[in-house]
């Protein structure tokens, strides 16, 4: 790990055309500790995430990794929508993906969100028959099959109901006791966050500040 | 072992999600099938055989099979919004390139064999050099497995990718065709090609899919 961090955002510009959308974000996360994003929308909260990620190039500027695997291994993350196939069912979706993080014999039961988010009730279920709140609740756990370091959330509560908001809540805090980092975004402040006692920025102008 | 089980996993999910959902498939075959019937109709009885057919209509749906399995390749997984997981999972571009590699050439392959069996039957039989034809499907299929598949992972972030993804093909595959011709020709009459003629298109069409895996490295990952 580099010197306390596990994800370093070095100077990252991004540019679409002609508009900034990022301008010169610098941020640390360190093992354990928990982030939180706030902007309003197209505020450059999800090509921050797709940056940290690796899914989009920056215009100037890096993100280091203090990982002590690769970054595919070290990273989790959920986007806006489900990475899941419609036709396969969620256990098929995580077996699937399991294997390709070189888990030969993945049982889906040891998932870290399969009891937290109650997947066993729709193990068998194609995901084209979910909710958007559990096709939601399938990706997370997809996000975690390889106990990534870091799990990266775009928007987590979005379209989830109370009760399931309150599971990923216990979910997310118990990831953080077990050390492993958070960021992610809203487009405002809900008590779910304050829960999980995240650290709190703001993206205004594609300037990263301080919210405190 | 770890790479080869996930090219097995990655082509295990295609195959499963066309037999779940055999809507592109389904076209693939009545387009293949439609082909053989219409082209053998026109031949059935005509003063030509219909093996002087044989070349041009191989030729036109095997590159429609091509085209299809363009979209149905990395161009569905932008369509479905998992092209992101792809990119996400520590797995080598080039492994991934391979599976729907893989999974383009078979289905080419199918259904180019079910545009001859079709041909055949509704024209009542088509004199040809059989293994020749065969042989030659097979070296069309991997060439233009891999054709396809390149065209499709380099149209991923291409707002034009409908369109540009035919044009792709057929600029990549025209070399292939020029070569491939004469020996078609020759099967098509009945005779056997030249020594050595299927090795080497069989060798064209490695060659491209070993080029294909180094530059999805930078079109995939």
């Amino acid at each position: 790990m580099g010197n306390g961090w596990l994800v370093r955002v070095v100077g990252v510009w991004k540019r679409y055309g002609e508009e900034w959308v990022l301008r010169g974000v610098d941020l640390d996360v360190s093992s354990g500790e928990s982030i939180l994003i706030i902007g309003s929308n197209g505020s450059g909260k999800t090509t921050l995430l797709k940056i940290i990620v690796g899914l989009v190039e920056p215009s100037k500027g890096r993100v280091e990794y203090g990982c002590v695997v690769n970054r595919k291994l070290c990273i989790g993350y959920v986007g806006h929508l489900p990475l899941l196939y419609n036709d396969l069912t969620v256990e098929e979706n995580l077996a699937y993906y399991a294997s390709l993080y070189g888990y030969s014999d993945y049982r889906v039961e040891e998932n870290p969100a399969w009891r937290p988010l109650e997947l066993w009730r729709v193990k068998g279920k194609p995901v084209s028959q979910l909710s958007f709140g559990w096709r939601k609740r399938v990706d997370i756990a997809r996000a975690l099959i390889h106990n990534p370091q870091v799990v990266i959330l775009d928007e987590p509560f979005t379209g989830l109901d109370s009760k399931a908001a309150g599971q990923l809540t216990s979910l997310l805090k118990a990831l953080s006791r077990r050390g492993v980092s958070l960021i992610m975004t809203s487009p405002r402040l809900e008590g779910e966050y304050e829960d999980v006692n995240a650290k709190v920025y703001m993206l205004v102008n594609g300037i990263l500040e301080d919210a405190l | 072992m770890t790479e080869l089980r996930a090219l097995i996993w990655l082509l295990k999910k295609d195959f499963l999600i066309d037999y779940r959902s055999p809507v592109n498939v389904s076209i693939q075959a009545i387009f293949s099938i439609a082909a053989g019937i219409v082209v053998g109709m026109v031949y059935r009885g005509s003063v030509w055989p219909a093996s002087s057919m044989l070349p041009p209509s191989l030729v036109i749906v095997i590159l429609f099979q091509s085209v299809f399995s363009a979209y149905n390749s990395f161009l569905k997984e932008v369509e479905s919004g998992t092209i992101e997981g792809l990119r996400l999972i520590p797995v080598g571009g080039g492994v991934v390139y391979s599976a729907k590699m893989f999974y383009s050439t078979t289905s080419i392959f199918i259904f180019t064999v079910l545009y001859t069996g079709a041909l055949a039957f509704f024209s009542g039989g088509v004199d040809v050099y059989m293994t020749g034809v065969i042989v030659w499907i097979i070296a069309a299929s991997l060439m233009l497995g891999s054709v396809s598949s390149l065209a499709s992972a380099m149209m991923v972030y291409s707002r034009s990718a409908n369109l540009m993804a035919p044009a792709l093909i057929l600029v990549l595959s025209a070399p292939f065709f020029y070569i491939a011709s004469s020996p078609l020709n020759t099967i098509a009459q009945g005779y056997s090609p030249e020594p050595g003629w299927g090795s080497q298109l069989l060798v064209m069409g490695l060659g491209f899919y070993i080029v294909a895996v180094i530059l999805s490295k930078y079109i995939i990952e």
